[in-house]
């Protein structure tokens, strides 16, 4: 019997996320935040997942809360990995024609240190000629980040119309009726913290100014999202006591590690 | 989707008794890419589609039968596009010119006629073909030394002709001179 490996699994998780993989849809609700890291972690194996993501992203970026993703692949990745998830980033804006991630990109490049490019195709590097050409012809995506990729096109012919997608993921309509990414990602942050978190705590990890969290915090206490507990100097954001306090998907953790997938 | 010889045989059986194709005159049609090489059992992978690099008699893409393919694919779960020519158009300069004399036959499905190309002209089209996965699937084929040999001199032919495939062909090169110091290609001399 064949064994089923990561990547099958990633086969299926993407073919419930609308992307046409040869495997059975994976039966469950999915965390796209979680299936983006974990394809950026196994792309460098398995080069298809690079442009799996980034034609994904084109078509349904919307529903991805970017500061979470961010902060999330920080804690996760290495910065041969970041640097293929800002490289996926700008190649699906690049599909989309539009600058949904330049903001993103603009966060993580800094922070990411590649000594000299690399193949995104691991066993590429055991060929120093072809890796050479490869930088010699590389795009100014692929400079900028430092991961020499063959070339990548945006495969919308194996993604499934949109309405059929998101009718079968419906926990991701949170993320598509947010008010922009700061909005987004917060109600992200603040699910993942059962203990709650500050308003100070919320911008750090935003990577905005405590400022910058106000609005988007007020009208999620508004919606009775969240709700804000505690006084004045020890306030915690905390889900409201009428929304789920885990996600469909959370505690998906779970679901990445093998060894605890439900089958 | 198909990860399998019987999955594409299957495929091909329903679209060669497409009505559509009814009373259709015979016709050659080459396969090439991973479809190819699952055929003949060179790679262990799957593929979305059948990529048709040639249509020997003259058939264009115009003709009925991708209309009939897009039948087939709904009633299978298929993609619309699982048995399309796009690669004829775009990579058919990359197929030796004498791949005939090595095409390998995969059955008559209706008025179909179904080869697909061999393991040495695969190999001569992955090494020509860009994309990391088609970097991959060189790798599984693990090319001889006298395969190499021939792919370059196949490879030496087309910088005069293709002079638009610099880039490409630079990069077959340079992976042709990696693929020749391999141990890997060394240890398949026989």
């Amino acid at each position: 019997m064949k064994t089923e490996t990561q990547y099958d699994r990633l086969k299926q998780r993407w073919r419930r996320a609308g992307y046409a993989y040869s495997a059975p849809q994976w039966d469950a609700p999915i965390d796209v935040v979680e299936l983006l890291i974990d394809s950026v972690k196994l792309a460098r194996t398995e080069p298809d997942l690079f442009e799996a993501g980034a034609t994904w992203l084109a078509r349904f970026g919307d529903v991805v809360p970017w500061r979470y993703l961010l902060w999330t692949a920080r804690q996760r990745c290495s910065h041969k990995e970041l640097a293929i998830l800002g490289c996926m980033l700008e190649t699906s804006d690049r599909f989309a024609g539009r600058a949904r991630y330049r903001e993103a990109c603009n966060t993580l490049h800094p922070t990411v240190r590649i000594e000299r490019p690399f193949p995104l195709y691991e066993g590429s590097e055991r060929m120093p000629e072809y890796v050479e050409t490869l930088r010699r012809h590389a795009d100014a995506v692929s400079t900028r980040w430092g991961v020499l990729v063959g070339d990548v096109t945006a495969r919308y012919d194996a993604l499934e119309d949109e309405a059929v997608v998101l009718a079968r993921n419906p926990e991701w309509f949170e993320s598509v009726t947010s008010h922009g990414d700061v909005e987004k990602s917060a109600l992200r942050f603040i699910r993942s913290e059962p203990q709650g978190l500050s308003k100070s705590e919320l911008a750090r990890r935003c990577g905005v100014t405590r400022s910058s969290v106000h609005a988007p915090v007020a009208r999620l206490i508004r919606q009775r999202k969240i709700e804000q507990t505690g006084s004045r100097k020890t306030s915690r954001l905390r889900m409201h006591p009428t929304q789920p306090r885990r996600s469909a998907f959370q505690g998906l953790g779970a679901v990445v590690q093998p060894q605890a997938e439900p089958r | 989707m198909f990860d399998t010889r019987e999955t594409i045989i299957q495929a091909l059986e329903a679209l060669g008794r497409h009505p559509g194709l009814a009373g259709a005159s015979a016709t050659v049609v080459v396969l090439a890419g991973r479809a190819a090489g699952i055929l003949i059992g060179e790679i262990r992978t799957n593929t979305a589609d059948c990529d048709v690099v040639a249509w020997p008699d003259g058939f264009s893409r115009s003709g009925p039968i991708e209309g009939c393919a897009q039948d087939i694919a709904k009633a299978h779960g298929l993609p619309t596009d699982w048995f399309n020519s796009e690669c004829s158009l775009t990579s058919g300069w990359k197929l030796p010119p004498d791949y005939r004399d090595r095409w390998e036959r995969v059955g008559r499905f209706g008025p179909l006629d179904v080869r697909c190309i061999s393991r040495l002209d695969l190999i001569a089209m992955k090494m020509l073909a860009t994309r990391d996965r088609d970097m991959r699937d060189l790798e599984s084929l693990r090319p001889r030394a006298q395969e190499l040999d021939w792919v370059g001199g196949f490879v030496a032919t087309l910088k005069e002709r293709f002079p638009g495939e610099a880039q490409t062909i630079d990069i077959a090169k340079a992976r042709l001179l990696d693929m020749r110091k391999s141990p890997r290609a060394q240890s398949h001399e026989d």
